[in-house]
């Protein structure tokens, strides 16, 4: 039997697919901060839903794991995200 | 006003924030919303509607089941990646021109009716507002992706732009200004191309501003350059009026006109 033609399992932890999403919305916005808010209406466009608590529990795992920088605006003081440089790299191939 | 609505929300029928978040996350409130005809990503598991529905097709059961495991509804068991979203709706078959136009569509009207007789008036494939609605969140969704990693790219042309110009910036301005313009962009309160005039208009500004100063610096030249000629001048002809005591106290007078005339003058500038 060929090995190459099995086809992976589906990773189904949705934990650390959420993370994946969280890094991937990320990515693309380089050293700029992304707001909380828009964060979690970019993960709301797709399925499944994402709750609030969920979205938080997934920034705070990222964060305590040096994957994510956050601050919150001295004007707007709303909560911001932003990759870190090993952040960078895992969401290198996303 | 409309556009950042749909996008933002990727359903063209939710409301703004707090409903709209409501309709999506609670299962309650998408029960709520729930009709033949308008699926329902909430209630996978409810029977309600089975007593009314029509038979499905085998074909029907099977796409409605895919788009369910696309949408990670049910657990994909089939050991193989998702299917492409062209194989379980129509609509994503359509050549780029058409999808943009139905995008625009579905994100100005928010009557399935209305749009499904612009899609017959066009020729283009009959649609079910299933149909409909996975091919506006998968558009609004693109859109919304490109919209972020544009931001970030605008953000840095605007950086580049004013790191060109004559004028120096520090490096936390030049942060602050590609931070606000990234969550301007990002947020869809200001387009790519405004960010652009916004930073001329910046530009044009410090220009402005660096022609006042070198006007006033022009002004001030000419001003110290009248002041010494008059002291000159009047150092000669102190000279002179020493040397004709009677026109002594003519010449003080005139020394102070002279003075509270510059002072006026100054005054004015």
């Amino acid at each position: 039997m060929n090995p190459t033609a099995k086809s992976e399992a589906p990773y189904t932890d949705p934990e650390a697919l959420l993370q994946a999403r969280v890094l991937k919305i990320l990515k693309p916005c380089l050293s700029y901060w992304l707001d909380e808010q828009t964060l979690y209406l970019t993960l709301n466009l797709g399925r499944p839903a994402v709750t609030r608590a969920r979205l938080e529990a997934a920034l705070r795992e990222l964060r305590d794991k040096a994957y994510l920088d956050f601050r919150v605006d001295p004007l707007s003081r709303l909560t911001e995200w932003r990759l870190t440089p090993s952040g960078r790299v895992l969401a290198q191939p996303l | 006003m409309r556009r950042k609505k749909a996008e933002g929300k990727g359903s063209r029928r939710a409301p703004r924030d707090g409903i709209a978040e409501d309709r999506f996350l609670s299962p309650a409130a998408t029960r709520a919303t729930s009709s033949p005809g308008h699926q329902n990503y909430g209630t996978v598991a409810e029977p309600a509607t089975a007593t009314t529905a029509p038979k499905r097709t085998a074909k029907e059961a099977m796409l409605e089941h895919w788009r369910k495991v696309r949408a990670g509804l049910v657990p994909n068991n089939h050991g193989r990646a998702l299917p492409p979203h062209r194989s379980v709706n129509p609509l994503f078959d359509l050549p780029e021109e058409q999808r943009s136009k139905l995008f625009m569509w579905l994100r100005e009207c928010p009557f399935d009716d209305a749009v499904k007789q612009m899609l017959r008036d066009q020729g283009i494939a009959e649609a079910t507002p299933t149909q409909l609605n996975d091919f506006f969140q998968f558009e609004a969704g693109q859109h919304w992706e490109k919209r972020i990693g544009r931001a970030a790219l605008e953000a840095n042309a605007l950086v580049r732009l004013v790191e060109k110009s004559p004028v120096r910036f520090s490096a936390g301005i030049l942060a602050a200004l590609g931070q606000e313009a990234f969550r301007q962009i990002a947020t869809g309160q200001v387009e790519p191309e405004a960010m652009g005039k916004l930073a001329t208009l910046f530009l044009k500004a410090r220009s402005d501003e660096r022609a006042d100063q070198m006007q006033e610096l022009k002004r001030e030249k000419l001003r110290r350059e009248l002041q010494g000629q008059i002291d000159h001048a009047l150092e000669k002809l102190a000279e002179e009026v020493d040397r004709h005591p009677v026109a002594r106290e003519a010449f003080e007078a005139l020394r102070k006109e002279l003075a509270t005339s510059m002072e006026n003058a100054e005054g004015e500038i």
